[in-house]
């Protein structure tokens, strides 16, 4: 088998993913799990904070993968493999003997309809709704969400505006859009 | 999922700062849509702070050799049964194959035996066996068994010896160990046919055995007490089972006691210088070898003789004067009667039967001269007294 510019290469994901399944010809499944295994690394990576340990759960979940495509059904197999690989790592962190704090809400779901339709009153509702609550933000957090959202800054940019740290940008924005949810939300239960 | 989640290296630019600030805009506003870019790009953070290297070489290497190692292992599972397989095959055929030895036809005791003509005469004739259990002999006397030949007898059965074979020599046969050999015989064939082995052959020319063998009891020429007593030697030495040696001992015996007392009569008829007859049946002396001996005694009209176990008290000179006399005073010059009798209390004949008489108006006047004639002695008084009375045999 060769992952690389194999005869496979030009099938799509869902195409490997059903002849792996008629087949069970590991190799499509090797094929189409080395497409996103940078993905998984990286995603890993950005939990465990450790190449070999995120190397290794690359290679396990490929092993879980082997019997686990066949139990479920596969609609977007990024997505799906990003999920398999995130709850993998949050529960390896749960796990392990460093108490890393994991909160249950940092696991993820296969999002349902995030963006229900709504009409143009309610949109027109909810954006003064929204302006109220950007008002209502601590001012750094406020100035960062405004350039960023509002005026399209990228971060970079941001942080030439405000002088702010790039972590700091980074912090007051993500910060700063919780707080807006948190008030979207209070706002939508007084109505 | 937002299109840059794919392209790692888009992202790593993205990361390094190699990006426009339009499109470093892009990048992170996707990112607050899509938690999955969110977390590539912080790992991809956290490999430029590990200052580490992109593993995707190495990874795609490694799950190479996990999928070669599983397509290993499914092909190693099929060798196991592959060669599990043919193990049961193996022992399948080796059964098959055992089984099938272990039958009739092919059992070693059972092997037929065939045993090359000496004689280029008859080469032929080869004699193939169909009857695991028969017996073919070969020499000059190419033997076949017409009805039971099968020509495509396996080779491996049979054995073929081409060292020549004397012509009296003994032949070594093989029977069923619980098969018995019936000699062939109406006082002792009472066996069903598929249970006797006829070793008769088809030719007229027999070695000595198996003219003892098919000798017919009691009804052909008595087997010489020498030939009795080589023959039993002979028994001793053939390869055959007990109660098979037992059965031919017993007619042996029973022959060779037969002879005895065969020779014993003779001996004390001779003494008599009269008729020998053999048996106890006038039958038998028509097609027999019975002979009948003139008396010497002077007697010219009359011979009476007995066959078996009376005498006449007065003696056999005296009855025949007496049997003469009668006979002639009733007209009666030739003649030639056999006759049975018994005796009663006073050892006068009783129960007179004329056997053969030569003349019907012969036979009331015999029986009625014996009843008035003189009393006898018998011998053996549980059988009947047999004398012959013959006007020629006296004038030779």
């Amino acid at each position: 088998m060769k992952l690389n510019g194999s005869s496979h290469s030009k099938e799509t994901d869902e195409s490997l993913l059903e002849k792996y399944i008629s087949d069970n010809d590991l190799s499509l499944l090797g094929e189409l799990y080395a497409r996103h295994s940078e993905m998984v690394y990286y995603v890993c990576l950005r939990y465990f904070k450790d190449e070999e340990k995120s190397k290794d759960a690359v290679i396990q979940l490929f092993e879980q993968l082997i019997v686990k495509v066949k139990k479920q059904t596969i609609q977007d197999f990024p997505k799906w493999l990003y999920v398999v690989a995130k709850n993998f790592c949050l529960m390896e962190l749960r796990a392990g003997k460093n108490n890393f704090e994991v909160s249950t809400s940092e696991f993820v779901d296969f999002p349902n309809n995030l963006h229900p339709h709504e009409s143009y009153a309610e949109k027109e509702e909810r954006l003064s709704q929204l302006e109220n609550c950007i008002e209502k933000l601590p001012e750094k957090q406020r100035i960062s969400i405004d350039l960023f959202f509002i005026n399209e800054k990228c971060y970079k940019e941001v942080v030439e505006i405000t002088g702010f740290s790039m972590n700091d940008v980074k912090s007051y924005i993500q910060n700063g859009k919780r707080n807006l949810k948190n008030c979207m939300e209070k706002a939508d239960e007084q109505i | 999922m937002s299109k840059f989640s794919s392209d790692i290296n888009y992202l790593r630019q993205y990361v390094n700062g190699e990006l426009s600030p339009t499109e470093m805009y892009e990048i992170e506003r996707a990112m607050h849509d899509d938690e999955m870019l969110m977390d590539i790009i912080e790992g991809l953070d956290t490999e430029k702070f590990l200052k580490s290297s992109p593993p995707t070489a190495a990874l795609h290497d490694q799950i190479e050799i996990i999928v070669t190692k599983h397509s290993k292992a499914k092909v190693f599972n099929l060798k196991k049964y592959f060669v599990a397989a043919s193990i049961i095959a193996l022992f399948t055929i080796g059964g098959i194959y055992f089984i099938y030895n272990d039958s009739p036809a092919t059992r070693v005791g059972d092997e037929s035996i065939t045993f090359e003509p000496h004689d280029s005469e008859n080469n032929s004739v080869i004699p193939e066996i169909a009857d695991s259990s028969l017996v073919v002999f070969s020499g000059k006397d190419s033997i076949t068994k017409e009805n039971t030949l099968v020509q495509n007898q396996d080779k491996s059965s049979k054995v073929v010896s081409t060292e020549p074979i004397a012509k009296k020599k003994l032949l070594v046969y093989q029977a069923k160990p619980k098969m018995q050999v019936v000699i062939e015989g109406p006082k002792y064939l009472n066996k069903d046919e598929a249970e006797v082995i006829e070793l008769t052959p088809r030719s007229e020319t027999k070695s000595p055995q198996t003219e003892l063998l098919t000798a017919k009891v009691g009804t052909g020429t008595p087997t010489p007490n020498t030939n009795i007593a080589k023959t039993q030697a002979d028994l001793q030495r053939l390869d055959l089972d007990p109660q098979t040696k037992a059965n031919l001992s017993a007619v042996l015996s029973r022959q060779t006691i037969e002879n005895k007392v065969d020779l014993k009569e003779k001996q004390s008829e001779n003494t008599l210088s009269e008729v020998l007859i053999t048996g106890n049946s006038l039958a038998s002396k028509k097609h027999g070898n019975a002979r009948i001996v003139s008396s010497s005694d002077g007697i010219d009209a009359l011979v009476a003789k007995p066959i078996q176990n009376g005498s006449p008290s007065c003696g056999w000179a005296t009855f025949n004067v007496y049997m003469k006399v009668q006979l002639n005073k009733k007209g009666f010059t030739t003649y030639n009667v056999n006759i049975s009798f018994d005796l009663d209390a006073q050892m006068k004949p009783t129960n007179i039967e004329i056997k053969t008489s030569s003349n019907p108006k012969l036979n009331a006047v015999i029986i009625d001269i014996l009843k008035n004639g003189p009393t006898w002695e018998n011998k053996d008084p549980n059988h009947p007294t047999f004398i012959r009375i013959n006007s020629e045999e006296a004038q030779k």
